[in-house]
């Protein structure tokens, strides 16, 4: 990473993973690809501790999972994006969908900055192509004057597009993606017949992504739907695979704030415990749970951890307490609907009481918490 | 890149070599590891035959099963079939020995215990089978029928010390799978044998295959600790083949033994001690064996037989498709348009280019998975991306459920002649596909009958009827009438849904004895059950309608007799004239069916009716259901004696009877009397001046007033409205009598009044509305209500007035407060 952004893309952060994945890659790629499906899966989910020789050959470099708790997925939207068919990755918030797509189109064609982000207020122009008006003006309607949308560039430039949010985009909107993905071509009737046809390259295809939580896809165009497999991407359950993610991601975002605080394990338990159980309704001795409508997701978890890492490096004592990290996730776990308060008060006064009253430690801190911050605060 | 894959998993050199050397594939006497019903097993299997050549094939089933084994090679067969191990009443020996005594008074109690033994095309055992019946082989099976636990109690010898294993388990069962599964990049032990032996091995030679999968087994095998072997039977059961093959060897030749990966590699490493063997431990458990038809669902891992493999209905087109150059593309291209098909039947819209996108999607994802073919797990998630429009949990139901019937396809096993099914079991299958009720499909198939209409539709009811009465368990009745014709009423519409699985069969099997057809079976059970309940005139006349039912009109006739010797025997009223509503109802019901009217019945059913009057005295009436029922005998009997023809009791009997009764009924009950009057009023016999001198007779006791109103309207519904005597007793009880004497008889009061339809209830209210001088739109509202609904409101009411009394006249504060 040599530039010092906030958030690089994919693609620079992970530039010499790439470039030595693209050195040893000999498996055959689709056409339009820079790497193999091999590869790209590679890249997802890590070479599983091998190392590979860098591409300036300056010793080796271990590849990194960066996407955890379904392999098998990154696999078939891998094969996906090598068919006709469009991805479309369906589920909760915080389930790292947008991060799949990103690291997906940066392996594949080398680029995941072709994105366009959905909203309420997303219209025609912003998926297919809108104008420089003062050229338009001046220069009537040629190609000089026109302003390709992240989905134009990809088509003609053969990489994978990203659509964020798709079903946040009227219906109407959407329904614009049913010809550009069905015949791989877009047309643009006010230029030139000569120049008014884009057909796109090979390696052209879409990755969106939909919330499980916003409309949904049931209101998607049957037309729509023909044009994308879908995936439902969900929560990882295997508790200690999340706990080494969000230990590992808090280590990185604490790093990368110039903070140094180490998560001590029963804290990291704590929150992960109490994530899982709110996300599943189901308490680790078998208590049924009102799942708050907030998003538990994982990323939640290591937002959650870093705040009250950060709390802790510029107001605390530098080390993180159970207190710290009691009184972040209640903020994190109650942020959302009014409801939520009611189903954590009960989680809070059966599971979390009786913990508390059985192991003191961090459980305890999590009801004192509770009392201190959470109701009503 | 990521992980090793399949192909990067290889048994070490020297773990071949010995299993090279376990197996002698080359030598006289070879041993051939199995998955039972793997279909690339059995292929490699059908290669190595002849090549091998043997003189002996030694098979592991059990040896008992040997006498079947003619049958299970009926070329007319058509797999999946069954053996059944039936242990009569109890459990297998071994089972009850475990147990001790408290064991063997369970079993003698217990149902009879099958167990199955499934063969399907793809079966090795039968490939084994069927190669030995063509080359003229000799097969033997060489298996314990029960585990063999406590069989052969001698000490551990030199044979059981190397088929033993080490002492402790060096690793764990479940890491060892586990750490093959992460190295070969599967989920479970399934995809993980997918991988390595299915469309892994196709391409294999014999030998290497059965190499690969010893080597597996060997590794496996070194998981088990001797006491674990020793006490799962597994050293019993491999003594037994041991002595089985020692026997075979014995008589020369080459010998081939097909057996389970894991006992193959302990027995072949135990040739040297086998070779000296030559005692063989009898296996007398007792226990019948059948051979059944068997279906692809229960052949299905998910569905009941835990060692069969996931999804018959993939691996049988794999089988079919063998001699292609990729069966595993082929399978997997006709399970996807079957899914397809099946999820478009259900409103899913998908076609011809979904299958197309479905199929390259399974081929792509096998491939970036470094497997050499498509497997069933590349089919299953082929399926979910490319045909599931939506969340899988929400919009995928249907093609989730259409993919699981087409890889469990849905094929149902038939047996040929040779294979010696009973002859009732061949006229259960010729009757049910004559009728149409037995597909090819073991999906389950719903039938709608109209009897009035059809003949066909009739001859299907009676058989399913009698498939019902034998418990066959291939149809349940969903509406239409029951054999005492008494819910499903006079209807002449059925329905039913019918499925066959291999416990009919089995249970025909049962039956063999019976009979040799569904109906001997089912007259031979329904005389059995007739001399059961003898002397009860009511459960005779139920075998009568069941027999009706059944279309056994014969059977009927043969059991008038005893019907009459019941309905002299019987002395209880209630049974009899039970008896007679049924023999009623049926003649009525075959009447509707165009029958015309059974003499023999009317007779039988007269004669109960008048049986009945003539114990009308000693009628009880007992409380709830029972008194319930008492007074719906009365209203059937009241039917009988007015209804034309000469089916019920005479006038004159059932009048003099009832008036019998009655005063009996004085000093027992009063709601019985009440019905009794109701009686003799609707047949004439009443004075209405006596109805309400009975009404009032109970004056100590204001709650039996509505009980005696109860039973009166219960029989006679508009004796009060008809009646201004007994009309103005009840108006002078409302309007005169005490609070209390209301309050108390309210309940029974409303139960009574429950029983007027609407018309009656406004016609009732008007009469009384005159009688005290109110005008309609003061009368109080009586509503025709249940009477469980009645007793509650009733309940209410009284609590309700209970409290407003209290709140009307406060408990007065203590004089002394009120000094102060």
């Amino acid at each position: 990473m040599a530039d010092p952004v906030l958030r690089p893309p994919a693609e620079v952060l992970y530039r010499e993973e790439l470039e030595a994945l693209r050195a040893v890659d000999a498996h055959p790629k689709p056409r339009g690809w820079a790497l193999s499906p091999r590869a790209v899966r590679t890249f997802v989910l890590g070479s599983g501790g091998a190392p590979l020789p860098r591409a300036d050959g300056r010793g080796e470099i271990e590849v990194e999972q960066k996407f955890f708790g379904d392999d098998a997925l990154v696999e078939r939207a891998i094969v996906t994006l090598a068919s006709p068919r469009a991805l479309l990755l369906v589920g909760e918030p915080g389930t790292a969908k947008s991060m799949l797509s990103e690291l997906i189109a940066a392996a594949a064609t080398g680029t995941s900055l072709l994105t366009v982000q959905g909203s309420a207020a997303t219209t025609e122009d912003q998926i297919k192509y809108t104008w420089n008006y003062a050229l338009l003006l001046a220069k009537g309607p040629v190609r000089e004057a026109l302003v390709p949308s992240p989905i134009f560039t990809a088509m003609r430039e053969g990489k994978i597009a990203r659509f964020e949010e798709l079903t946040r985009c009227p219906v109407e909107v959407q329904d614009s993606l049913v010809g550009l993905l069905s015949d791989k071509m877009l047309t643009v009737p006010e230029l030139p017949a000569e120049d008014g046809a884009l057909f796109a390259r090979e390696g052209f295809n879409l990755i969106a992504t939909a919330n499980a939580r916003d409309r949904g896809v049931n209101e998607m165009s049957a037309a729509l739907k023909r044009r994308y497999n879908f995936e439902s991407v969900r929560p990882i359950r295997d508790p200690l695979l999340e706990m080494a993610l969000v230990e590992r991601e808090v280590g990185k975002l604490c790093s990368a704030s110039g903070a140094s605080v180490p998560i001590p394990r029963d804290v990291l338990e704590l929150v992960v415990t109490t994530f899982q159980e709110l996300r599943s309704g189901r308490s680790r001795e078998g208590v049924h749970l009102e799942k708050p409508s907030a998003a538990l997701s994982t990323a939640e978890a290591i937002g959650a951890l870093h705040a009250a890492a950060l709390s802790a490096h510029y107001y605390g004592t530098g080390e993180l307490s159970a207190e710290d990290a009691a009184a972040h996730l209640t903020s994190t776990a109650m942020k959302d609907a009014e409801g939520d308060e009611a189903k954590l008060e009960r989680y809070v006064e059966t599971v979390v009481a009786g913990r508390a009253a059985r192991h003191g430690g961090p459980w305890g801190a999590l009801l004192e918490a509770w009392r201190k911050h959470g109701r009503g605060a | 890149m990521t992980r090793e894959g399949a192909r990067g998993i290889a048994a070490p050199k020297d773990a071949r070599e010995e299993v090279f050397r376990r197996l002698g594939l080359d030598g006289r006497l070879a041993f051939f590891p199995v998955r039972h019903h793997s279909p690339t097993c059995a292929a490699k299997l059908e290669q190595f035959l002849p090549q091998f050549a043997p003189d002996v094939i030694l098979i592991e089933a059990p040896a008992r099963f040997e006498e079947q084994i003619e049958a299970l090679l009926d070329e007319e067969s058509v797999a999946p079939f069954a053996l059944v191990a039936q242990t009569g009443k109890r459990h297998a020996r071994f089972y009850a020995a475990r147990r001790g005594d408290a064991g063997r008074a369970m079993d003698e109690a217990a149902s009879p215990v099958r167990s199955y033994y499934p063969f399907c095309d793809y079966s090795p055992e039968l490939v084994a089978l069927r190669f030995a019946a063509a080359s003229g082989a000799e097969a033997r099976f060489i298996d314990r029928l029960d585990q063999g636990i406590g069989a052969n109690d001698d000490d551990l010898d030199a044979l059981g010390e190397r088929l033993g294993g080490a002492p402790d388990a060096p690793l764990a069962r479940s890491r060892f799978t586990e750490a093959l599964c992460k190295r070969a990049g599967c989920r479970d032990f399934d995809e993980l044998w997918e991988v390595l032996f299915e469309q892994g091995g196709w391409d294999e030679s014999p030998a290497r295959w059965a190499e690969s999968v010893g080597a597996y087994a060997l590794a496996t095998r070194s998981t088990y600790g001797r006491e674990e072997l020793e006490g799962n039977g597994t050293i019993a059961r491999e003594r037994f083949m041991a002595a089985k093959i020692a026997e075979a060897l014995a008589r020369g030749g080459r010998v081939l033994v097909v057996a389970g990966a894991v006992h193959a590699v302990a027995l072949g490493g135990a040739r040297d001690e086998i070779t000296r063997r030559g005692r063989v431990t009898k296996d007398d458990t007792e226990a019948e064996i059948l051979l059944v038809p068997y279906t692809f669902p229960r052949l299905d891992a998910l569905l009941g037989y835990a060692p069969g493999m996931s999804g018959p209905g993939f691996y049988q087109h794999v089988w079919e498709a063998r001699g292609e150059a990729d069966p595993f593309a082929r399978a997997a291209e006709k399970t996807l348009l079957e899914a397809i098909r099946l999820a478009r039947a259900e409103g899913d819209l998908l076609g011809p280019a979904d299958a197309i996108a479905a199929l390259a999607f399974a081929r792509d994802l096998a491939a970036l998975r470094d497997r050499p073919r498509i497997g069933r797990t590349e089919v299953i998630e082929a399926a979910t991306s490319c045909l599931v429009k939506g969340e899988l949990e929400v919009s995928g139901r249907r093609v989730v459920a259409a993919l699981g019937q087409a890889l469990r396809g849905h094929r149902v096993g038939k047996l040929g002649p040779k294979a010696g099914a009973s002859p009732i079991a061949l006229d259960f299958r010729r009757a049910a596909e004559a009728l149409e009720l037995f597909g090819e499909s073991s999906r389950p198939l719903a039938i709608s009958l109209d009897l009035k209409g059809s003949v066909v539709a009739r001859r299907r009811s009676f058989f399913l009827h009698r498939a019902a009465w034998l418990e066959l368990g291939f149809g349940k009745q969903l509406t239409g009438p029951d054999a005492g014709l008494g819910e499903g009423g006079l209807e002449t519409k059925e329905r039913w849904s019918v499925v066959y699985t291999p416990e009919v069969d089995a249970r025909l099997a049962e039956l063999a004895a019976e009979g040799a057809s569904v109906e001997e079976a089912a007259t031979r059970q329904l005389a059995r059950a007739a001399r059961a309940a003898s002397g009860r005139a009511a459960d005779v006349a139920t075998l009568v309608g069941r027999a009706v039912l059944m279309g056994l009109e014969g059977v009927c006739r043969s059991l008038a007799p005893r019907l009459a010797e019941a309905l002299h025997a019987d002395q209880d009223p209630a049974s009899l004239l039970g008896a007679a509503r049924r023999l009623r109802r049926i003649g009525s019901w075959r009447a509707r069916l165009s029958k015309g009217r059974a003499r023999w019945l009317d007779e039988l059913g007269r004669e109960a009716y008048e049986a009945g009057t003539r114990g009308l005295p000693r009628l009880s009436l007992g409380r709830g259901a029972r008194a319930a029922e008492v007074l719906a005998l009365l209203v059937d009997l009241r039917d009988a004696t007015l209804a034309p023809g000469d089916v019920g009791p005479g006038r004159a009997l059932v009048v003099a009877k009832a008036r019998d009764a009655r005063e009996a009924a004085r000093a027992s009950s009063v709601l019985l009397l009440g019905a009794l009057d109701g009686l003799l009023y609707w047949l004439g016999e009443a004075r209405p001046s006596a109805l309400a001198a009975d009404f009032e007779s109970s004056r100590d006791n204001p709650a039996a007033r509505g009980e005696f109103l109860e039973g009166l309207l219960a029989i006679a519904p508009r004796a009060l409205t008809e009646e201004p005597e007994l009309l103005g007793a009840l108006v002078d009880h409302v309007t005169h009598g005490s609070f209390e004497s209301f309050l108390a008889s309210l309940p029974s009061l409303r139960r009574a009044l429950g029983r007027l339809d609407a018309r009656d209830v406004e016609a009732l209210g008007a009469r009384a509305a005159s009688k005290i001088g109110l005008q309609m739109p003061e009368m109080p509202v009586v509503l025709p209500l249940p009477p469980d609904v009645v007793a509650r409101l009733s309940a209410w009411e009284r609590r309700f007035l209970e409290e407003e009394s209290r709140w009307a006249d406060p408990p007065r504060a203590p004089a002394i407060a009120k000094s102060r």
